[in-house]
């Protein structure tokens, strides 16, 4: 049914792979924020940001999230440059391709436990970083679990999920057969977990994270290079 | 007799147990596969949030707190960037689910939680529409005229709201089948 | 036998008593007492209070459970109402029944990390005691692995490890064996016997005393239980005609894997027939072959009697709360069924013992009812003439697995076929008329279960040679 990206396929190997996840958050955050810079400036920044998309090794993910807004995109730029201009048609659709991809870099070169780390590291509660992550975790069973929710209810002969506009009720009655079922679930699994958690001591007051993150040379090079990025497109005005 | 030993710190009071951070989560989880698995038939703008306010109004009932919508929304938001849902990139798709969140919050303060049909209806109407809201503000933010942005939104926003409504009234139905079943008196007994 | 003082004790509960929010009743009152180095065992049936009794020992009732403590309950000699939890578990560990829902991390070393890194120690102390746990354990070549591919056995041992990583002086567990095969429950058990001449206090939670038997000076304490009243097993309403499944070389690959492989045998209808082997082995997989949730190579033909219906196999899943969503046993029982046999209904619900239940909440049942339930939903599809159960007694006591193995002896006098998947060895060889040995997706045995099992297949001391029967 699902294949969670990052569960099924572990980040490729590559130089932004193992950059701090707290740099890849700050590059994207960047990048997301420069939407609103001119063209010449925007170009730029399109330029530095596609080297480190081929740096990571993720320009198929990339283009093929590009391909998903593919419609969009060209009606965009058809239309601006129709009645506004081509140079305006063009901005437009270079802020919306960095919109798209701009956090690509970090959920395709970042696993969850890093990201759990990053977030301990930054402040974040314990327990919402420990609940995102299981979350995450914990995705994949959730998916053979409901799985097995419609095959169990196949074997009593509610046919899922055949869901149809023309029989709203039955649909109805049917997407509950499974919801049900998968809330409670996924209640219970919660349970279990608070209490494996608890029963280990998680919400102790002296917790102390074992994963330590540590800015690495590659962490620096990638943040000199921003802020030489940045200073040249404050100098160039 | 006990001997005498050093006083513990207590834990602080948390707005959220444990229990409820994780249900929140763990439903926020199934938010997105059931995205993947629940598949209708007809691919009308918003048809998404059919089963996301089903479940969004669904965990904010079971744990009637406020921020238990946003909390759940947020988690799913970044669960479903991290699978690579959403056409319109992470960003879009973190902002348009924790906004999904935000308005069955909201309605919900307003109309009250619990199994009741006007408030998860109005929950997920409001819900879907704040996500088709959010990819609005999002086009504006970047530049793109806000009549053009504007133009041919009326259709779906008309989707969103209506299949807004059909995901609030299924949670509503789920919220009350599980009642019945006896869900909520488990859950009562935990902390 | 002298109980040791409270003041000596590491647990020490004094008509301790648990009333759940919301419930009239209250679980107890129990009295108890364990020291450094004491083996205990507190056994009773199925809803006797075992689970609740386990939690307030280690503290997790009351703090994560809605209720009334009454009595005393003292571990480490702090109240556990007014000591707070995380300090508790400084004291005591626990151990629930399933080891896969107790599975917080994504690796086996961050899994035994997350209870050091709550123990506030310094990083280097906790990669010590890391480091000293997977050697213990024998966990070191698992290191990097994601838990969830470690066998049940193998995750038991883990969350036994990530538990006494933090040096608890107690240990509580609650049914620990009850998802094992028996080779790997008794592994457990020797882990547990050397935890506690290192001066760990056990105390294990069981339906009965079978596997800790032979543990020297086990302390037993058993529970009351209500006066359970006997079942009612009328004839069922109908006559399944003969009919037999008959499968030649079945192959069947997960994931590129070959889990099945040549299996050949004949099934006939009118008969219990169990599936036993080590977890792994490939029991669910056949059962789901049969009914026709993988694809196979080989052949698996139905061949009825009369001809004129191909006979249809049913699917009981392990967890019933998979199926359940109705607002009464009765609306379980008779969703989604167009037409219903009023005279074969009443006969399913009495044979299940459900008749009382009918208008409760499904979810409120017992975990024994619920499965009762989930086969009745199953058999109670029209056509069906055989049922397959998966795992059915795990978790039941000694009175559910009766129950269940009369029920299935009734089935199959109507004509049903019964394919039973099981590690329960004992219960296969006293309700079934067939027993299959599985090992490694190959079926090395058949026996009629009134002959010896081959022992050393299964690794079973526990099948002792009383058993074996000519």
């Amino acid at each position: 049914m699902m294949r969670p990206r990052a569960q099924c396929e572990l980040p490729r190997d590559s130089f932004l792979r193992r950059a701090d996840p707290r740099t890849k958050l700050f590059l994207c955050a960047a990048t997301s924020a420069a939407v609103m810079l001119p063209l010449a400036h925007l170009a730029a920044v399109l330029t530095a940001y596609s080297l480190l998309i081929l740096a990571a090794r993720i320009e198929r993910q990339v283009l093929a999230q590009l391909r998903r807004a593919a419609v969009l995109l060209i009606v965009l730029f058809a239309a601006d440059w129709v009645w506004i201009g081509l140079d305006f048609a063009v901005l437009i659709a270079v802020r919306l391709i960095l919109l798209i991809t701009g956090f690509s870099l970090f959920f395709a070169t970042t696993t969850p436990d890093e990201l759990q780390a990053a977030l301990e590291q930054m402040r974040v509660p314990a327990r919402l970083a420990f609940a995102f992550a299981t979350a995450y975790r914990f995705l994949h069973l959730l998916d053979s679990e409901w799985r097995e929710i419609v095959e169990a209810q196949q074997a009593r002969g509610i046919v899922v999920p055949a869901l149809s506009w023309r029989a709203p009720r039955q649909s109805l009655a049917r997407a509950m057969a499974i919801i049900v079922p998968a809330v409670v679930l996924t209640t219970q699994r919660a349970w279990s977990i608070t209490e494996a958690a608890a029963a280990r001591g998680f919400e102790s007051p002296s917790r102390r994270s074992s994963r330590r993150l540590r800015f690495s040379r590659v962490d620096r090079l990638l943040l000199t290079a921003a802020v030489g990025v940045a200073a040249c497109l404050l100098a160039y005005r | 007799m006990s001997t005498a030993l050093p006083p513990t710190p207590e834990p602080p009071r948390r707005y959220f147990s444990l229990f409820e951070l994780l249900l929140l989560a763990m439903l926020a989880a199934l938010i997105v596969v059931a995205n993947f698995a629940l598949r209708f038939p007809i691919r009308l703008p918003g048809h998404s949030g059919v089963v996301w306010m089903a479940l969004l109004v669904t965990a904010a009932t079971i744990v009637p707190k406020r921020g238990a919508a946003i909390t759940a929304g947020c988690i799913s938001g970044v669960l479903a960037a991290f699978v690579g849902i959403g056409d319109r990139g992470a960003l879009d798709t973190v902002l348009s689910y924790a906004a999904a969140g935000v308005g069955v919050d909201l309605s919900m303060m307003v109309l009250g939680r619990g199994a009741r049909v006007a408030s998860c209806v109005v929950a997920g109407a409001l819900g879907n529409l704040l996500k088709l809201a959010t990819k609005v503000m999002l086009e504006v933010w970047i530049g793109i005229p806000t009549g053009f942005v504007l133009l041919g939104r009326l259709y779906p926003a008309a989707t969103h709201t209506l299949l807004g409504l059909a995901g609030g009234y299924l949670g509503f139905l789920v919220v009350g089948a599980l009642r019945r079943a006896g869900f909520f008196a488990y859950v009562a007994e935990k902390r | 036998m002298t109980r040791p003082a409270a003041t000596t004790a590491v647990i020490a509960a004094r008509a301790a008593a648990f009333r759940y929010a919301g419930q009239a009743s209250a679980v107890g009152p129990f009295d108890f007492a364990a020291a450094a180095g004491e083996f205990h065992l507190i056994s009773g049936p199925s809803g006797c209070g075992k689970s609740t009794f386990a939690r307030m020992l280690c503290g997790l009732v009351p703090h994560l459970y809605r209720g009334e403590l009454a009595g005393q309950v003292h571990i480490g000699g702090r109240s556990s109402d007014t000591a707070p939890l995380w300090w508790l578990t400084t004291v005591v560990g626990f151990v629930a029944q399933n080891p896969r829902a107790q599975l917080l991390s994504s690796t086996v070393r961050d899994e035994i990390m997350f209870g050091l890194e709550n123990l506030g120690l310094s990083r280097r102390a906790a990669h010590e005691r890391l480091g000293h746990t997977l050697a213990t354990f024998g966990l070191e070549r698992f290191a990097e692995r994601d838990p969830r591919s470690l066998s049940g056995g193998e995750q038991q041992r883990l969350i036994l490890a990530a538990v006494m990583a933090r040096q608890p002086r107690a240990l509580v567990l609650d049914e620990p064996f009850a998802m094992l095969d028996t080779a790997s429950a008794m592994q457990a058990v020797s882990e547990l016997v050397a935890l506690r001449h290192q001066g760990c206090a056990i105390t294990a939670f069981e339906h009965g005393p079978a596997l800790l038997a032979g543990v020297d000076g086990l302390q037993r304490l058993a529970l009351p239980a209500a006066e359970i009243p006997d079942e009612d097993f009328p004839d069922l309403a109908v006559e399944v005609p003969p009919f037999r499944v008959v499968v030649n070389g079945l192959r069947v690959e997960l994931g590129g894997r070959p889990v099945l492989d040549g299996i050949d045998c004949t099934l006939a209808g009118g008969r219990v027939i169990a599936i036993v082997g080590t977890n792994g082995s490939g029991k669910t997989t056949l059962l789901r072959t049969l009914v026709g949730l993988h694809a196979y190579t080989g052949r698996v033909n139905t061949l009825s009697s009369d001809g004129h219906q191909t006979p249809r196999l049913g699917l009981c899943f392990q967890n019933p709360d998979c199926q359940i969503f109705n607002a009464s046993v009765r609306q379980e029982l008779r969703f989604g069924l167009s037409e219903i046999d009023e005279d074969f209904y009443r006969s399913v619900v009495r044979l299940l013992g459900l008749v009382r239940y009918e208008q409760t909440p499904p979810l409120l049942l017992s975990e024994g009812q619920k499965k009762r339930l989930a086969l009745a939903t199953v058999l109670l599809r029209p056509g069906l003439s055989g049922i397959c159960l998966d795992e059915p007694t795990l978790g039941q006591d000694a009175h559910q697995r009766r129950f269940l193995g009369r029920i299935l002896k009734r089935l199959a006098a109507a004509g049903y076929l019964c394919v039973i998947a099981t590690h329960d060895v004992e219960w296969a060889v006293k309700w079934s008329d067939e027993v299959f040995l599985l090992q490694a997706g190959r079926l090395t045995t058949r026996e009629h279960p009134r002959t010896t099992l081959n022992c050393e297949d299964l690794r079973d001391p526990a099948v002792s040679p009383h058993q074996q029967l000519r």
